[in-house]
Formats: C-alpha cells, structure tokens, sequence
C-alpha cells in the first residue's frame, strides 16, 4: 500500500513537471500582446496652411507608414484630425492653430463638427466639445455629456518646405480611451 | 443532504451522481493491466499526450499565422523573430510532430509483434491504421503551410502524386488545390483541413479508439497476469516516457528552431525532397517512372495498407500465424530504412543538391532578416526581389555567365572579364598593369588598352608609376564633378591631376577628354549608375561606343533587375528603394 502511494505521488509529480515546462513558452506566447509596444508620436505633413481657412474647422488624414504587425503599407491613413485657425485680427500675424485628435476620448468614434451648433460633436454617443477643444458639460448640454474629457490636443510646427509653401505638421498620437486624464498608448 | 452541503467532497459527490465521471475515472484507474505493467506498453500513452502537445501547439500557432500566399511566410518570420516564445512554440509543434511519428512507428510495430489486431480487436487494429493515415495527412497538409520555397516544392511533388492515383486522383487533385494551380486557394484547403477538419477526424477515432480499448481490455502479449491496478503502476511507467519524450522535444525545441528557409518565389533555386518519413517513398519513385509511377506512388502504398487492414483474417493463429507478423514488422521496418538510407547517402554526395541546399540556407537567412524589419502588403517575393545580396548572384548567373566569370567561377566558357570586385582600387590596378589577363580584357578583342598598358609601364619610372596608381586609386572612387580651382592637395585633386595627365587622351570624364579615341567615360565609373548604363547598352557613345562586345539588356532585364543586379556588382547590400 505504501509503494503504491508513493508511486501515484510520483506519477502525479512527474506529470505536473511536465505539463507546466511544455506550458511556459505557450503562455509566454499567450501573454505576448502584453508586451508589444503602441507606436510612438510621431510628426506628419498634414496640410498645406492655405488648405486651411479662418474660422471655422477642418478635418484632415493623417497619412502615412502603418505597420501592422508583419505588413508594411507604405502610406495608409493613420487617423485624422480637426484643425481650427482662429480669424485672424491683423494681417501678417503669426496665424493661430488648435489641432485635435478626430477621436472621441469616449470611445474612439471620429467626431463631427456642427457648423449650427458650433461644437464638435460624436455621432456614436453624443459626446459634444466646444470650438476650442473642451468638454461641454452636461448642465450646458441638458444631457449627460459621454466624453470623459475634452478632445486631445497634438502638438504642431508650420513647416515652409524648398519652394516657400507653408506646411503643417502635426505629432500624430493616440491617447487611452475613456480616462479623465490623457495617458498616451505605450 | 449531501447534494446541499457546500464541500469539496459535496460537489464531487454531485457531480458524480449527475455525470458519472469520478466513477468512470475511478474504474478507468483501477482496470488491471493484463499481463501486468511494463515499460514496453507506453507507446499508447505518449501517443496520446504527444497528440495533445500537437493540438495545443497547434492552436498557439493559430494565433500568428496566417494561411494567405502573401502573408504565410511572413506571418511565421514575425512569429519567430518579434514574438516571446514564438520560435519556441513552431519548434515544440515541429518536434512533437517528429516524435509522434517515430512513436507511431514504434507503436505499430509493438502491435505487429504482439499481434495485437488478432479477434475480437480487428476494429480496433483497423481504427489504429486509419489514425496512422491521419497521422500522414496532418504531414501532407501542415508542412505545406509555411509557404516556402522547399514547402511549395513539396507541395507541388504531392499534388502531383495524389493527381497520378488511377481514376479518382485528378479529381482528388483538383478539389484539394482548389483549382487548376497552386495558390491561395490550395493554402486555404491545406489550412482547413489541417486546423479543422482533420483534428475533428482525430478525435473521432482518437475517441474509438479508446474506447475500444477500454472494453477489450488492452493487448496482452501473455496470458500469465497479476492484475496490478493501471494507476499507479503502468502510470509510473507512462509517466516517465511522457516526461523524457516531451522533455527531448522541449530540449530540442530551445536549441534548434522549426525549419523555415526562404519564402516560396519562382526565381530562387529549387531543389525540393520531401521530409525524412517520406523519403522511402520518395525513392521508390525513381524504379517506377513514366506510366508505370502510380506503382510507387499508389500501388505499393495501397497494397501495404490493405495488407495491415487484412492482417486480422490472414494471420489464422498458430506458427504460421506468428510467422506472418514477425515478417510483416521486419519487411516494413527493414524496406523503410534500406529506401530511407538510400536517397539520404546519394544526396549527401550529390554536390549540385548540396549547393542548391547550401544557397537556399543561405537565402533564407538573408530573407529572414530582411523580413524581419516588415513585409510589403505584397509579400515577401517583393522584398527579395529589391535585394542585390539575393538577387545579384541569380541574375548573374542567369544573364551574364555566358560571358563572364565572378571570381573565376560560375561561367563554363568565359569570353569577357571576370567581374568580381568589378571597380574597386585593386580590380582596376590589376587590369592598368596587365589588361592581357583573362581576368580583364585577355579574352576579347580590346586590344588598344593592352598596348597602353604595355608601352606605358616599359618605360615608367616608378613616381610615374605611383601616379598612375593615384590615378587608380581616384576612380575606384567612382568620381564625379571636377576639383575646384584653387584645390590642388586633396586626394580627389590628385587623383584627378593624375588622370588628366595619364588617362585623358583616350578616356572622357565630365564631358573632358578622349582626344586620340574614345574609350569609356570615367564619370561615377564603376558606381551603381555607371553598372546600370553598361547593362543597359554597352555600345552607348560615352562606354564602349562601336567597339562593344556586349550585348544591350534594356530590353531583357527589367530597370529594377538591372538596379539589384547593378548594385551587387558594385558591392552593396541594401535593397534598392522601390
Ligand atoms: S465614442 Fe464619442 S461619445 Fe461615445
């Protein structure tokens, strides 16, 4: 009886060891994702400043190189974004840009821009933002206003390229979803 | 009561009284084990777990890959080179694989020994061969999926095969290529069937197979029996087994990765055997050719398989009985080596098969590594394509070989120079010194540059000669544009100088030059552009004009093969933009 106990103890060992060595590089597989990094900002030629005229916003693609695990697509759209030039009050001034991320900080539909309204605003759940960027609260929206936050900012350079044009380059980024803060995607 | 109380043993209780299972295990752990445990009865076991390995692996791998023609090879490189674990987990499905086959061999012969298959177990005998047959398809089916240049090879032999079977193979063919060609649809076939449909058949026969056994009791090789309980004590055994089997292929699988080699493109070298478990069909081939190839690829195996089907009711007991399957194991085992061996030992000696093997290693690394930075949406084909480290040596050897020689091989005849190091400080200094060697100009009809060469270095002195070696040593710059005036220290200036006072007569460079006669211009000489002009047409006015020996390519290469082919000869590596 006692033999017979140790060699079921044994077996049950023996079998336990086994499973979990052939285990460890299937889960390290498994738990990958975990791993991988998300892309970091990166600067992108928009649009031309002539493309964009005062008052009020315009939505742009981001395009450029996506890859997409293995695949390398040479130019794809990478998002978009809405830029406002505020009217300019003299002329020769250094023209004033606001650059938003199109995506909704709720959950990542592209937000529409409401010329009636004046506001940007979600078509998925009605998450609303004012010109500047803000989240419009709920008392001034008579609903409960979805969007955690207001649109995320990007930073941009006006860029004059060899022939005198001017260009905007944005820093294309992607921040977490439905946070109050705004972390960016790492 | 028991049903409510909230235990361990409570839920166990209930779910046994629902489901049976404790039961059933109970019973399925304490069946004896007729004829007593032994090492020799594991074989069973470790197939069962080994298959288990499989489908786990399998499923991981499932994850990355991806059955598409672009995307396959790719997919698997990405598994392999970005994702922890991933070489780890394709090599752990490769060599379980190995194993499995091995183990099923070893299994079969076990039975045969044993003859096992005898009444009342004939169904289970027969479900253990259509598992052996399962086993054969999940090989045909899986090693295809890579999509590699040794896969569509093997592919391309099998499809070939199954089409050769008597009346029911071109329709076989068809349907499992999905069509008329290998390609896309063959993949998804493959896939489909290695993932789904085959998997499912396994179980099935997996399921009967057991439970078969379970109600014969197992195969007893004598009759004596002291009836010990199955656990522990042929458990202890099969445990063991288990263990060193499934740690050999961990081990394995750690140090030597699955193989990949390049992926599957028309213009790579193609040397194609299958795996080792198919060589001994493989050779069996080469005594049965023309009409008579069904012999080998159907006849024989068909007529084996019937024969093991058979065995049941041929082996009618007694010596003779014995006699049966103690041949029937010898002939297989002894047929299956001797043509195994066979094919093994002629390759080995075959040099042009090894050098096939050798360059695709070779280029599959290359094209491991170039993949590894990223794919184009159109597959890795493109990638190789744009690589003058890949694709310079095929070029070469298709288009120029008939000419030249590149360092001394690769051409049976050589008519023209030998192009290796083509423009580098040491290729030209040796042609400047003696253009007579065949290596340059010896074996055609330039002959101008010879008795230069000659006459020249008669009567030289030696700062005369350290000038022509300046000289040299500037165009192995591949120059272009002209000194500035106020320069005349720098290396470019003297080297120009020296070429102004030395080689101007005869040869241009920057629209100066080639008074007495016109010889190729020196402007960017031996730089990528300058190779891609000379490909392009050798008699263009600012080379070799007239005098060319050299046929135009513009219109037999593509621009971008003469880029890649351009740049290898120029010595560099990166792949040419697109
Ligand atoms: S995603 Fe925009 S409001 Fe929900």
């Amino acid at each position: 009886m006692n033999r017979r106990f140790f060699l079921a103890l044994l077996t049950r060992l023996i079998g336990l060891g086994t499973a979990v060595a052939a285990a460890i590089p299937g889960l390290r597989l498994l738990l990958d994702p975990l791993r991988q990094k998300g892309s970091a900002a990166k600067r992108y030629r928009v649009a031309p400043l002539e493309a964009i005229p005062p008052g009020t916003p315009v939505r742009f693609a981001v395009r450029g190189q996506r890859i997409d695990a293995w695949k390398v697509f040479p130019e794809q759209i990478l998002g978009y974004v809405w830029v406002f030039r505020a009217a300019e009050s003299g002329n020769g001034g250094e023209p004033h840009l606001r650059v938003f991320s199109a995506t909704c900080p709720h959950l990542g539909c592209t937000v529409d821009y409401r010329t009636d309204k004046s506001s940007f605003l979600c078509p998925c759940h009605g998450g609303a933002f004012t010109n500047t960027g803000d989240r419009i609260p709920d008392e001034t929206l008579g609903y409960k206003n979805p969007a955690p936050r207001g649109l995320d900012p990007l930073p941009y350079e006006l860029v004059r390229d060899e022939t005198g044009k001017v260009w905007l380059e944005v820093e294309f980024q992607r921040f977490e979803l439905n946070t109050p803060e705004r972390k960016p995607i790492a | 009561m028991a049903e409510n109380v909230p235990s361990a043993s409570g839920l166990k209780n209930w779910l046994n009284a629902r489901t049976g299972c404790c039961s059933a295990l109970r019973w399925w752990r304490n069946r004896p084990v007729p004829g007593g445990p032994a090492w020799w009865k594991v074989t069973g076991a470790l197939l069962l777990w080994l298959v288990v390995l499989e489908f786990v692996s399998g499923i991981l791998l499932m994850l990355v890959y991806t059955p598409s023609a672009t995307d396959a090879w790719a997919s698997l490189v990405y598994l392999e080179e970005r994702i922890a674990a991933g070489a780890v987990v394709r090599a752990i499905h490769f060599w379980a694989a190995q194993a499995l086959l091995v183990v099923a061999g070893l299994h079969l012969v076990r039975l045969l020994i044993t003859r096992a298959y005898r009444a009342p177990r004939e169904l289970l005998w027969i479900s253990g061969l259509l598992l052996a047959g399962l086993l054969v398809a999940f090989c045909v089916t899986g090693n295809p999926l890579p999509w590699s240049q040794k896969a569509y090879g093997q592919i391309e032999v099998e499809m070939h095969i199954i089409g050769s079977i008597p009346l029911v193979g071109p329709v076989a063919q068809r349907l499992l290529m999905g069509g008329t060609e290998l390609g896309q649809r063959t993949l998804n076939h493959l896939y489909t069937l290695h993932v789904a449909v085959l998997p499912l058949l396994l179980v099935l026969f997996v399921g009967f197979h057991l439970s078969q056994l379970v109600r014969l009791g197992r195969s007893n090789g004598s009759a004596d029996s002291e009836e010990l309980p199955y656990f522990p004590h042929q458990s202890i055994r099969n445990a063991v087994a288990v263990a060193v089997v499934v740690g050999a292929v961990l081990v394995l699988s750690y140090r030597y990765r699955a193989p990949l080699g390049p992926p599957a493109d028309p213009v790579l070298p193609s040397s194609p055997r299958p795996e080792w478990y198919f060589l001994a069909l493989f050779e069996l081939r080469r005594y049965f050719t023309g009409n008579l190839e069904f012999v080998a690829t159907a006849l024989i195996p068909g007529l084996i398989g019937l024969w093991l089907v058979l065995l049941p009711w041929i082996d009618r007991g007694g010596r003779a009985g014995k006699l049966i399957s103690y041949a029937t194991a010898v002939v297989l085992v002894l047929a299956h080596a001797v043509l195994t061996v066979l094919p093994v030992v002629r390759d080995a000696r075959d040099e042009q098969h090894q050098a096939v093997v050798a360059e695709l290693r070779k280029i599959g690394s290359r094209a491991i590594e170039l993949a590894a930075q990223g794919v184009p949406p159109a597959g890795p084909g493109e990638l190789l394509h744009r690589d003058p480290v890949t694709m310079g040596p095929i070029l070469f050897r298709q288009h120029c070989t008939s000419c030249h020689s590149y360092g001394g091989e690769w051409a049976e005849e050589p008519k023209a120079s030998d192009l290796k190091g083509f423009g580098s400080e040491e290729w030209i200094w040796g042609l400047v010194q003696n253009p007579a060697d065949p290596r340059f100009f010896g074996r055609t009809k330039h002959k101008q540059m010879i008795q230069w060469s000659k006459e020249t270095f008669a009567t030289a002195s030696d700062d005369e000669k350290a000038e022509i070696r300046q000289a040299v040593r500037w165009l192995a710059t591949h120059p272009r544009g002209v000194p500035p005036e106020d320069d005349e220290q720098s290396e470019f200036a003297q080297g120009y100088m020296a070429f102004d006072g030395w080689c101007i007569e005869c040869h241009t460079y920057e629209g100066d030059g080639g008074f007495n006669l016109k010889a190729p211009d020196f402007t960017g000489y031996g730089s990528e552009e300058w190779i891609a002009r000379m490909i392009q047409n050798p008699a263009d006015d600012a080379l070799y004009g007239d005098s060319a020996e050299m046929p135009a390519f513009a219109d037999k290469l593509t621009p971008l093969q003469i880029r890649v082919l351009a740049r290898w000869l120029a010595g560099g590596t990166d792949p040419v933009e697109p």
